[in-house]
């Protein structure tokens, strides 16, 4: 009854501090937001937190997560509809749908894959959220015992993972995310107090500028990338309420799909690197083999909907768990939101949830009203988003570009970073003509400087023998899963062959 | 050659950037030793696996039959228009003000489109700077002038 009752009280904490006036307006414009960019095909996630980031700094901690990860759910949300109604990905993780939902909507029935994939997708999350609240405080006891050669170890594993299970090459990817890592040594090194690779530029002494970079390479890049696009018109729906709801027989096919989608995305979304979409096609391919029916996927089957958003968003929810717990992100997504707790002074790693209650209660309360905000947001107001689908893009990226500019400089106030915005926004736009992934410099530019000076204090402790990351099993096993996953990349990319391709069957549609 | 030359473009830039961080680095940044690691370690380790991941990249390249040149289909006009939006930006918003420098900023920008008009673009222009200025200065409470000229 005392563990009850301790739950009761964090709960409280939680509701007292999300259930204020500013809070909720954060986490709806964060929800509103990220359904917004994750249903304008081309913008991600990943687009819209960087977007957001420069406001978030400017909102105290706790509003400043809610609202980035209300954009993380939105995005899953509102990248679903434009998948189903457009065939066209909004986000890379909901591509999936395209191949059931959108025959769905060229059949008429768009509504009811829209209604459907709103359930599926709340329970999503609900299944995440729920895994949250339990393992998150459960594994920070464990994670307190952890040493700096354990954080190196399992820091390098996120690093390695989130970096090689990419689309395209996963040598290019670790490419990146080391040349990350070397961007994240730029900068006054705190042990010594050198200034490292700063040219003689005085703006660079306190390091290049994460967000000039981040928003450099997202979105600028993107920008360039996109400005030619025009817009791309919907498929005819009608959306009343009762043409979106779905039939018994609908109904009953989703029950299963909805629990064991939501059971995968949980299971991969707390391991780094996958949240780029693997995870939902493996959902797609399972309730293909498990159905009694299978040539009824790929024609409009319900089930083919359901499965992968339930995994898409339950995945989310557990995303948070290494983060909040270890402090360490299993993609570029999450890099972003430790740099946000790290910009608002807060220290990642264990220590979060037990200094910070409210921080932690008030995120995971939130996230459940940010999902109910979804639901409202997507089911009776569709036809609002489905106006929103024919904004022509080039409206829109000046918008960016603006927002761009002014957030960058609204933090430190340095026309500098604006330099180092278009430098970067222009490197990022030729990396991504060469088929670098760009997320893995994120990663290791935020987790870079963490990274060094764990390995040194682990080196210094156990005085520059090697052997002390060996001995600590959880640091052997990192480490072993580390040297496996790059033998295994290695192999991959002299085969020659894409990742997700070899993993699913399946080509990924851009 | 049976070669990807993109990929062999990458190889390059990754070989020549490791070898410029690990001799940079290695130069001016004590290394130390590995109990007591200087400020030149860690960015030198790095450098040195850059360049073999580039010798890596290298080989890939030369497994890989030709595929079609990257460099055929770049959007020059976006390339050209967006940075030239931001450097107009940077050089105008402290001088002119938040929203002269959006206005121009969106003008510039809006010619990386090939449908560029300019009526509805001053137009919208001019809407995306107030509606920038109300998110930012006014709503935010972020001190950015307006218009200079107005104190």
């Amino acid at each position: 009854m005392d563990l009850l009752g301790e739950f009761a009280s964090h709960l409280a904490i939680g509701i007292n501090e999300a259930v204020s006036v500013s809070n909720l307006w954060y986490c709806f414009v964060g929800v509103f937001f990220g359904c917004l960019i994750g249903m304008l095909p081309g913008l991600g996630v990943l687009v819209g937190v960087t977007l957001l980031l420069p406001i978030t700094y400017h909102l105290p901690t706790t509003g400043a997560l809610i609202m980035l990860a209300g954009v993380y759910f939105g995005a899953d949300y509102g990248g679903g509809t434009s998948t189903i109604l457009l065939g066209v990905p909004g986000t890379p993780s909901t591509a999936v749908n395209v191949l059931d939902g959108y025959p769905m909507a060229k059949k008429g029935r768009g509504g009811v894959a829209l209604f459907m994939k709103c359930i599926a997708s709340f329970s999503g999350s609900a299944v995440g959220i729920l895994l949250l609240m339990l393992f998150a405080p459960l594994l920070t006891v464990a994670a307190l015992e952890f040493g700096p050669a354990e954080y190196s170890a399992l820091m390098l594993l996120g690093l390695v993972a989130a970096s090689t299970v990419v689309r395209g090459s996963p040598v290019k990817g670790a490419t990146m995310m080391v040349f990350g890592l070397i961007l994240g040594t730029v900068g006054t090194d705190i042990n010594t107090g050198v200034a490292r690779f700063f040219f003689g530029l005085e703006s660079l002494r306190d390091g290049v500028g994460l967000l000039a970079v981040t928003m450099g390479i997202f979105a600028i890049s993107e920008v360039i990338l996109n400005a030619n696009r025009g817009a791309i018109f919907p498929v005819d729906q009608k959306f009343s309420l009762r043409d979106q709801l779905p039939t018994r027989e609908d109904w009953r096919r989703c029950v299963g799909p909805i629990l064991r989608g939501s059971g995968l995305g949980a299971f991969f979304g707390a391991l780094p690197g996958t949240h780029s979409g693997i995870a939902t096609w493996l959902a797609y391919a399972i309730e293909k083999r498990l159905s009694k029916k299978p040539d009824r996927f790929g024609k409009g089957a319900i089930e083919g909907v359901a499965a992968p958003e339930a995994c898409n968003n339950a995945g989310v929810g557990t995303a948070f768990i290494p983060t909040l717990t270890l402090g360490i992100p299993g993609d570029a997504v999450m890099a972003l939101m430790l740099a946000s707790l790290m910009m608002h002074g807060i220290q990642p790693g264990p220590r979060v949830i037990g200094e910070n209650p409210e921080l932690f209660w008030g995120l995971i309360v939130s996230f459940w009203i940010g999902n109910i905000f979804l639901v409202i947001l997507n089911i009776p107001l569709i036809g609002f988003w489905v106006r929103i689908l024919s904004i022509p893009y080039r409206i829109l990226f000046p918008a960016i570009i603006l927002f761009t500019c002014i957030g960058v400089y609204s933090v430190d106030k340095n026309p500098f970073d604006l330099y180092i915005l278009l430098l970067f926004g222009v490197f990022g736009f030729f990396m991504r003509m060469l088929k670098f992934e760009m997320a893995p410099l994120i990663l290791g530019l935020i987790l870079g400087p963490l990274l060094e000076e764990n390995l040194k204090r682990a080196l210094v402790l156990s005085e520059g023998d090697f052997i002390v990351f060996v001995t600590s099993p959880i640091c052997a096993l990192a480490l072993l899963l580390t040297g496996l996953l790059l033998a295994w990349s290695t192999r991959v990319y002299l085969r020659g062959s894409d990742v997700a391709i070899r993993t699913t069957g399946q080509t990924e549609r851009e | 050659m049976n070669a990807d030359r993109s990929e062999i473009l990458g190889a390059i830039l990754t070989i020549a950037a490791g070898l410029f961080v690990a001799f940079y680095a290695g130069n001016r940044y004590a290394i130390g030793q590995l109990e007591n690691m200087g400020p030149g370690f860690f960015p030198v380790v790095l450098g040195i696996v850059l360049i073999g991941l580039g010798l890596l990249l290298g080989v890939g390249a030369f497994m890989r039959p030709s595929a079609e040149p990257v460099f055929s289909d770049l959007p020059w006009r976006a390339i050209l228009a967006i940075p030239a939006a931001v450097t107009v930006f940077a050089l105008l918003f402290k001088t002119t003000g938040l929203i002269p420098g959006a206005s121009v900023a969106t003008l510039v920008a809006s010619l990386a489109n090939a449908e560029f008009r300019l009526l509805p673009t001053l137009v919208l222009s001019l809407f995306l700077s107030v509606f920038v200025w109300m998110v930012f200065v006014y709503l935010l409470q972020i001190q950015i002038p307006a218009f200079t000229f107005l104190g």
